[in-house]
């Protein structure tokens, strides 16, 4: 099982590709078997950073919310080429074993290493693990469903996973209920179906996509995929423990090796990252905030809860977190809940601290499991269910276009840009209606796509203070912490920021908007709790 | 109830009427160990909330409790060491936890029209019926659970306790996928079409709609007036999608006056807009049990069935404010249990107070029967504590069944090894 390069000299070519095939005789692999033998430092390196480049274009790609699965899989291959990773451009259409050449073979040999070198640089924390797990899953099962009829048929031998169709009788005797729970048509008398404990197929659970009967879920061939995917992702969550574990133990005689896998991931720049403020956000401002640099989903729930003093569960937690991110410290946030809940005459202040208060504290650490939590991204709010009566979750996603076209109307976004917004979220592009809303109430494009709410609030405060103190450097550098100047889209100048530049700093300090900003500095040292602040920051690390 | 009462009757409960023996049978599910490293957290009174309790045997539950006299007790899941020890170990997790769901009226609140907040009658109960009827048979008919112990919460809603071994032992992404398939009334306050059905119904939800089919013209629409009023019309109207449609259907509705005639109506327009192949209703061909379902679907709490760790109001709790006690339903009758009827502490303890008045004028000085009858058959707890006894029966036989099964498995080992002997 050699395939180092010192290897390389030492054996013919042909013996080589031989091995290689043997070794990888699929297009597709489940990576039950480690790697063997030795690894150039720099080869090690080059595959480590070429994967997670993938991994974060196929999480851009994901973003996109392409249409149908084709669709995405062009634009992943697309930006793949243009990056120049041709090797796993073709292995995202690749067939399966159709074709043996020395450039397969070579691409199934760099995502075989190359799998196995991010499981020990993703290995040594949990929020990591999760991020390759979903996207290695992603990446698998776009793969998959490449795979033509032989390429199946042979992944489905060699995978070690053995499932029975079941008989025609069987399938005569459920035919109106096999056809209309599962959801892909076609000739329903050469479908196969497999049966299997319905624990092996969550998704298809989840979407009430099978036929199950007394724990029983009848799998059609087509949604095997599923029952492959979870799979996959079982083994590699296990696995990625063992991983964990083994590098722990093993690595501590390698400095180089350890302090490159210890610094990879940092080069990750993941798009549904937090971004942390590192500034404290005075909770008074946070109604200018909510309609300057809030994102829609945060604004609503804002408004909500200032308008009704009530918000149901998960939009507290989920608005608690966003705010945790925007540095809300956790006595101001602990005061804005309390401020705004008791303002419901049912709600005592007694009431308060003993049904509220515990989640705030559980949220920053304080109690219970003691996580310092994350706010959450625009993946789980998009995904997380939303209920009757609660206002939380991705508005572009769980709004009809009706209430979402009324209230883009209220936050005074353009008519031609409604029609926009609303039709990306009808079709289904919740991140880009979501980049819409962002340019079109900052008259400007964000910096840095984003995929989480504390993004979306980051890019605008980027634009905002920099409008606000542009022209003025020493100003400017003293006052950067200050990053809480409120500017309501309406009241946006006209030609940003250029102008400023002429502007005589005398004129500049007398108008009163720098006079409430020094007021305002003032009134933050007492509240101020930036050690709070700090510990968050350290404990951050992603 | 007023606080001082319930103070006043909660010692007597908990040491005369609360069925701890069973209360164990049930939560050992027939070994110490499963018992023993059980959270249990008590509510106390102010408030005071005391979590990650657990008892090594019976005895020490029950002395607790009559110690404490917990208002409202919760159950959590059964962890890797007992949740008292937790501090001593460095990994503490949850290794089993009943497969539970929590439906609450207040859920139902934007189709209810009777009643609102926490107040129920047995026109909104009909809801609660409904939903346990349509999730028991998805829960055994779809995945095969047999086990299966239904809740009164004490005030408005119920709880569900799926008991199987297999349902006790799920993973928490089947769980959620469970709790996901469960659910079908999604959307928020900004969604005003919260049931779609894509092409085809699935055999759960073909299933759910004949429940409701029954009772959805008495329930829905005339009891609780779902088309009686301009505003809740509008409601209506929002359910379906295009602005002419809308208009289409108003026109429809506005020529009846009751509401039953409204919806009549409506149904047999949309009927004949289907068979006449119009294509703008024909995107919709499931419209009319898509609104059943919006208006009639068990609403669940998916977060409460989705983890292993969430804790539930215990059954035999005796709700503080109304002072019902959290009895088991019996889902074959579901139809008659009814919310007012479910006695509270104070029934009880002059129930059994009346008892004992009466035996011991009947029986003379002689206090023998007054003890030997158990306290809770002197009251209207006996039914539903037959109920719950016949629950565990269910249990047991299948853990009987599991352990004839492990042994047999032994003893052919054992014959096997004779055999071999014996051939040697
Ligand atoms: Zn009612």
């Amino acid at each position: 099982m050699d395939f180092t390069p010192s290897c390389k000299r030492r054996r013919t070519v042909k013996h080589e590709k031989n091995v290689l095939l043997e070794l990888y005789p699929h297009d597709l692999q489940m990576y039950k078997v480690p790697p063997k033998g030795e690894i150039k430092l720099v080869e090690f390196q080059d595959l480590t950073l070429e994967r997670q480049k993938v991994l974060q274009l196929l999480e851009i790609a994901l973003a996109q919310q392409h249409k149908s699965l084709d669709e995405l899989k062009q634009a992943f291959r697309n930006s793949l080429k243009k990056e120049g990773f041709h090797h796993y451009a073709r292995l995202i259409t690749a067939e399966g074993c159709s074709s043996h050449n020395d450039i397969d073979l070579e691409a199934r040999r760099k995502d075989h290493i190359s799998h196995f070198v991010m499981r020990l640089a993703y290995c040594l924390k949990a929020e990591l693990q999760q991020k390759m797990l979903s996207l290695e899953t992603e990446l698998f099962k776009l793969r998959f469903s490449s795979l033509d009829k032989e390429g199946l048929t042979q992944f489905l031998a060699t995978s070690g996973l053995h499932y029975t169709p079941v008989s025609k009788e069987f399938k005569d005797e459920n035919r109106d209920k096999l056809i209309t729970s599962t959801t892909k048509d076609g000739d329903f008398d050469s479908i196969n179906f497999y049966e299997m404990s319905f624990h092996e197929v969550n998704e298809l659970i989840c979407d009430r996509r099978v036929f199950v009967k007394k724990g029983i879920a009848y799998v059609p061939q087509k949604d095997l995929i599923s029952v492959f995917v979870q799979h996959f992702k079982n083994n590699l969550a296990t696995e990625l423990n063992i991983a964990k574990k083994s590098l722990m133990v093993n690595l501590e005689d390698d400095d180089r090796l350890q302090t490159f896998l210890k610094a990879l991931p940092e080069c990750y720049a993941g798009m549904s990252k937090v971004v942390w403020q590192s500034e404290n956000t005075p909770i008074s401002k946070l109604d200018d905030l909510s309609k300057t640099s809030y994102p829609l989903c945060m604004r609503v729930m804002h408004e909500h809860l200032k308008s009704t003093h009530h918000l149901r569960n998960t939009g507290r937690l989920q608005y608690q977190l966003f705010l945790k991110g925007i540095g809300v410290s956790l006595e101001d946030n602990i005061e804005f809940w309390r401020t705004e809940l008791c303002k419901n005459p049912q709600l005592t202040d007694d009431k308060f601290s003993k049904e509220y208060l515990y989640q705030i504290r559980y949220n920053y650490g304080k109690l219970g499991r003691r996580v310092d939590y994350r706010p959450h991204g625009c993946n789980k709010l998009i995904l997380d269910p939303v209920g009757a009566g609660e206002v939380h979750g991705c508005p572009y996603k769980h709004w009809d276009v009706d209430s979402l076209t009324k209230k883009l109307a209220d936050c005074k976004i353009a008519p031609s840009d409604i029609g926009e917004i609303t039709r990306l979220s009808k079709e289904g592009h919740y991140i880009l209606a979501c980049t819409k809303f962002f340019e079109s109430s900052h008259k400007q494009m964000p910096g840095n796509m984003f995929m989480h709410p504390n993004a979306y609030y980051a890019e605008s405060r980027k634009i905002l203070n920099k409008d606000e103190f542009k022209g003025d450097e020493t100003e400017a550098s003293m006052l950067t912490e200050d990053m809480l100047v409120p500017i309501s889209p309406e009241k946006l100048p006209p030609q940003p920021m250029k102008k400023n530049h002429n502007i005589p700093e005398t004129n500049k300090s007398v108008t009163p908007r720098t006079a409430e900003k020094k007021i305002r500095s003032i009134d933050r040292k007492n509240k101020m709790d930036p050690l709070n602040i700090e510990a968050l920051l350290n404990d951050d690390s992603d | 109830m007023d606080e001082s009462t319930l103070s006043d009757l909660l010692p007597l409960y908990y040491t005369r009427l609360f069925p701890y023996v069973d209360y164990y049978r049930w939560l050992s599910y027939g070994e110490v160990n499963t018992f023993s490293r059980r959270e249990f957290s008590f509510t106390l009174q102010d408030d005071i909330y005391i979590r990650y309790q657990s008892f090594n045997n019976i005895e020490s539950l029950k002395n607790e409790v009559k110690r404490l006299c917990p208002y409202k007790i919760d159950i959590g899941a059964v962890y890797n060491v007992a949740p008292s020890n937790k501090r001593r170990e460095a990994k503490f997790e949850p290794i089993q936890r009943e497969f539970v769901i929590d439906i609450d009226m207040t859920d139902y609140d934007d189709v209810r029209t009777c009643c609102a907040g926490a107040d129920v009658c047995n026109k909104c109960w009909k809801y609660m019926s409904l939903a346990l009827k349509i999730l028991d048979a998805a829960l055994r008919d779809d995945f095969g659970f047999e086990h299966i112990l239904w809740v009164f919460s004490g005030r408005r809603g119920i709880h569900c306790w799926v008991c199987d071994k297999q349902a006790r032992f799920l993973t928490p992404n089947t769980r959620k996928a469970v709790a996901s398939y469960l659910q079908l009334v999604t959307g928020g306050e900004f969604q005003k079409k919260k049931v779609k059905i894509v092409k085809k119904m699935h055999h759960s939800v073909k299933r759910a709609v004949d429940i409701i089919e029954s009772v959805f013209t008495k329930m829905c629409v005339e009891e609780q007036g779902m088309l009686d009023s301009e505003e809740r019309v509008t409601k209506f109207l929002g359910i379906i999608g295009e602005e002419d449609m809308r208009a289409e259907a108003k026109a429809v509705l506005d020529k009846h006056s009751t509401g039953v005639k409204k919806w009549e109506a409506f149904v047999n327009f949309f009927k004949q807009e289907m068979q006449s192949g119009n294509k703008k209703w024909r995107r919709t061909p499931f419209l009319i049990q898509e609104i059943m379902l919006q208006y009639a679907y068990p609403r669940l709490d998916i977060n409460v069935s989705k983890g292993m760790n969430h804790l539930l109001k215990s059954p035999f709790c005796i709700h503080p404010k109304t002072g019902k006690v959290c009895i088991p339903i019996n889902p074959k009758v579901v139809d008659q249990f009814d919310p007012k009827s479910v006695p509270t502490i104070t029934t009880l303890i002059d129930e059994v107070n009346a008892f004992d008045a009466k035996e011991l004028k009947e029986q003379g000085e002689s206090i023998d029967n007054v003890k030997r009858i158990k306290d809770y058959k002197k009251t209207s707890l006996n039914k539903p504590f037959h109920a719950f006894q016949e629950f565990l029966r269910g249990i047991e036989n299948s853990q009987m069944g599991e352990r004839i099964k492990k042994s047999g498995e032994l003893i052919f080992f054992l014959f096997y090894d004779e055999l071999n002997q014996i051939t040697n």
